[in-house]
């Protein structure tokens, strides 16, 4: 379980998050939706530890990880995408991704400046691994060896996806992964995020993206003005008046 | 023996602030640091002293002609060497400013000379007798300049539209293109600016300091540490700045060590950096991430 | 796995450098050859720091300075063997990078740019002036000649073979470092330090990690060129030679371990070619960095060849 607890945070008179706990069951679609400015951006910061709390808890299966720097997080086994896209734009798709497995790496710093055959061995395995997982996430081997910069926004996503995978992470935080898709590359995300889920992944989805969230979704949290104002699975969600005045009244009205 | 310290720390001061200034000015509307701050200093001391040198022209006319030819210069390195330059890649703005900076200082010394120049002072006459210490006229010079120059800037930021303009610039990029002002237009005032008050402090500075083709990263580094100190980005902290500066300096020379004082200005300068980034009297900045 | 083609390239020149000596009698242009091969060392650990991990650093010459003058110590004073003497000057170097990355690592581009600078200056005021250690500008400090085990090794073709030595090992780490997970972490770290520390890598420690080797190389280098110049003083390790190596790797590549070793000679011989080169340096490195960076901003010989820059712009945050 990833288990957030009473979470706040200040910056002077804005109080971007107010008590807000979220349970993020393993293998399961959990989402995180609101209007623009509800602070989900903020929580998905303070949780990866890129913005330290005021106050509250975060645990990943039972372990503490509030206070800790954001490398730390991840070796904890929780994996983050961005937002805007950050990418390691003059590597190759393939680096970015098998950049992803340094916290999997073994051998030692002065293996590594020797070169043994350990090393070499390793960069094998880690090659193979990132080219799985590029499959997983349905990017061609055309693409493996162009700069990642180069790629269409909707590719680059999925390459950040695979990036963060590369952790093998026990949750992964999905900062509006559909955002510039178009409606079937959408489904299409859909589905391998449904297909991550049932590998006992818990994934964690902050999406402004409507239909993703209540098609793929199994609970949904509503943020508004830094608190969650409603939670339930896509249907109970749906149905709630003070959802539709907050989010949805807002998203139609914009 | 303090009173002199205190004397000639403040108008060692009064050019560091100034060179801070020019910092401070370029950094608010272009953002960045620019390493070629300290040769337009170095260049305005040189013009100085060659003109009067070699062609016998009197003082102010010089003067004039180097601080025209020191606006030229930061006007030329702005349209050729940044202007088109890609506002993200900050390591390549770092070495464009940076070999900006060696190219003028190659030309001074090609045009000019390797040989240490002393131009003549401002205005004839001996040092000045205040108090127990001693100050030359052209002390009073400089503290004059950076009373005149500082006024002069206060005005043409609070009470032009072209001022208003950069201050606009510096606080919110984006919203002043929204509204009208032209970013680059800004950049360009605040480099000619920068040149104008750099040049200044160099031909200010030349007859009590000397000139050479080499000083300019020295005092562009101190005016930069100045400008730190004071807080990039406020003028009012690059005086301020400039003035502990010097202040410093001159009490290591006078009690510690002459040979080391340049090595505790730029000690301060990496405390700064390293404790309080915002300088002494700046905002906190949020933190990048 | 198969060789990079930098690898390749990089094997290509260690190769053809003792061949190139082979060919000559000259003593004069066999000694450019070892300087060439001195400042390479330096270029190569620049080049991993503003290359690889975007960390600029205008103060190399202060490590230089330390590796030569911690050499000439060890060995002077202390009579220790000249290799380990240029191992301590080198470890000496290192110490002193790692120890002054950890607080550097908070500070970004233009700011770290003049902190490098200022700490390049502040050493070199101390190298000139604390004078019972350095001898300072005047009269400068020597050292006895190079030696392995009492076996007088200091003729120009004998101190080739060393300072080769000493660039192959350089090159062979740095290569791996490029070719290695240590060395996409640094890209990484350049490209997006946000995103590096989301996939588990320690920011801070890579910075400190990039710190420590470009000053242990650099080091390595100064120990070299105390037993190549025999005597010097301060002026070796100014501001002046900050930028010859920032030149360097400008000229050659800012990715490439191959294009800082061609950067280092193009910038060694250059004074060589051209009579009267030293009136005109300083205008010409000037004029061609702006140029460079503006047209070329991974390097001249990568520019030239159409070679993919690393030298990235940030992705924006």
């Amino acid at each position: 379980m990833l288990a957030i607890r009473n979470l706040n945070k200040r910056f002077g008179g804005l109080h971007a998050l107010r008590d807000v706990s979220i349970d993020a069951p393993p293998g399961q679609i959990t989402a995180v939706i609101g209007p623009n400015g509800a602070g989900k951006s903020t929580l998905m910061n303070v949780i990866s530890g890129f913005i330290s709390p005021d106050g509250g808890s975060i645990t990943v299966a039972g372990t503490p990880i509030t206070g800790m720097k954001p490398h730390e997080i991840c070796r904890q086994g929780l994996a983050r995408t961005f937002q805007n896209l950050q990418m390691f734009s003059d590597m190759t798709v393939l680096e970015t991704v098998i950049t992803g497995r340094t916290r999997h790496r073994r051998a030692s710093l002065v293996a590594n400046l020797l070169m043994t055959p350990r090393v070499w061995h390793d960069e094998k395995d880690a090659a193979q691994h990132a080219q799985t997982l590029l499959e997983t996430m349905q990017i061609g081997p055309s693409y493996w060896q162009r700069r990642a910069g180069d790629l269409p926004y909707g590719l680059q996503r999925r390459v950040e996806i695979a990036r963060a995978l590369a952790t093998e992470p026990a949750y992964m935080l999905l900062d509006e992964p559909a955002a510039g898709l178009n409606d079937e590359e959408s489904v299409a995300l859909g589905s391998t995020l449904r297909e991550l889920a049932g590998r006992g992944i818990g994934i964690v989805l902050i999406e402004h993206d409507i239909e993703l969230v209540m098609n793929f979704s199994r609970h949904i949290f509503v943020m508004d003005a830094g608190g969650v104002i409603a939670d339930g699975t896509p249907e109970q969600v749906r149905s709630k008046p003070e959802v539709v005045k907050a989010y949805l009244g807002d998203e139609h009205g914009a | 023996m303090l009173y002199q310290i205190i004397l000639s720390g403040l108008t060692v001061g009064a050019i560091y602030a100034l060179i801070a200034i020019g910092f401070t000015i370029v950094f608010s509307t272009v953002r960045i640091v620019n390493f070629a701050h300290g040769e337009f200093v170095m260049a305005g001391g040189m013009i100085y002293a060659y003109l009067s040198a070699v062609h016998g022209m009197p003082v102010f006319p010089a003067v004039a002609i180097a601080i025209g030819a020191c606006v030229v210069l930061a006007l030329l390195v702005y349209e050729l060497g940044l202007a088109s330059m890609d506002k993200d890649n900050h390591i390549a703005q770092v070495m464009i400013t940076l070999g900006v900076g060696i190219t003028l200082k190659g030309l001074a010394q090609i045009f000019i000379g390797k040989d240490t120049q002393f131009p003549p002072a401002f205005s004839a006459g001996g040092p000045l007798a205040v108090g127990g210490a001693t100050i030359p006229y052209q002390m009073l010079w400089i503290v004059g300049a950076l009373a005149v120059l500082m006024l002069g800037l206060y005005m043409l930021l609070h009470h032009t539209r072209v001022g208003k303009g950069m201050m606009a610039v510096s606080i919110n990029h984006y919203a002043a293109t929204l509204m009208g002002i032209s970013p680059r237009r800004s950049a360009v005032i605040a480099f000619m600016l920068a040149g104008l008050i750099g040049g200044a402090a160099g031909t200010l500075l030349a007859p009590v300091a000397s000139a050479h083709y080499d000083n300019g990263i020295f005092l562009g580094i101190k005016g930069f540490a100045a400008a730190i100190l004071g807080g990039l980005g406020s003028p009012l902290g690059a005086v301020v700045g400039g003035l502990i500066l010097g202040l410093t300096e001159s009490v290591t020379a006078g009690y510690i060590s002459s040979v080391y004082k340049d090595a505790v200005s730029l000690v301060l300068l990496l405390a700064i950096l390293l404790i309080r980034p915002q300088g002494l009297i700046g905002k906190r900045l949020p933190q990048k991430f | 796995m198969t060789l990079t083609s930098d690898r390749k390239l990089t094997i290509a020149l260690l190769v053809a450098l003792p061949v190139a000596a082979a060919l000559t009698d000259n003593a004069f242009y066999k000694a450019v050859l070892v300087f060439g091969m001195i400042n390479a060392v330096a270029a190569v650990g620049l080049c991993l720091m503003l290359g690889f991990a975007g960390q600029i650093s205008l103060g190399q010459a202060a490590f230089y300075g330390l590796g030569a003058y911690g050499t000439t110590l060890m060995a002077s004073r202390f009579g220790v063997e000249p290799v380990l003497a240029i191992a301590a000057g080198a470890l000496l170097s290192m110490a002193v990078g790692w120890s002054i990355s950890r607080p550097l690592s908070r500070l970004h581009d233009h700011y770290l740019a003049m902190a490098t600078l200022a700490f390049g200056i502040i050493m070199f005021i101390v190298f000139a002036n604390a004078r019972s250690l350095t001898g300072g500008l005047d009269p400068g400090t020597s050292i006895a000649k190079f030696s392995i085990m009492g076996r007088d090794l200091s003729s120009m073709n004998q101190l080739f073979w060393v300072v080769w030595v000493g660039l192959v090992l350089a090159a062979f780490v740095a290569g791996n470092i490029a070719s290695n997970q240590i060395g996409r972490s640094l890209l990484a770290v350049k490209m997006s330090a946000a995103a590096a520390a989301s996939v588990g890598i320690d920011v801070v420690r890579a910075k400190a990690f990039v710190f420590a080797i470009g000053a242990l190389l650099t080091g390595l280098s100064g120990g070299l060129y105390a037993y190549f110049a025999r005597s010097f003083n301060a002026t070796s390790f100014g501001i002046g030679y900050s930028i010859e190596l920032l030149m360097m790797v400008v000229l050659g590549s800012l990715s490439r371990v191959s294009g800082a070793i061609v950067g280092a000679f193009i910038i060694t011989v250059l004074p060589v070619v051209f009579e009267n080169f030293e009136d005109y340096k300083t205008l010409t490195f000037g004029v061609t960095m702006v140029i460079i960076m503006k047209y070329m901003p991974s390097g001249l010989v990568d520019g030239i060849l159409g070679l993919p820059g690393r030298l990235s712009r940030r992705a924006k945050a």
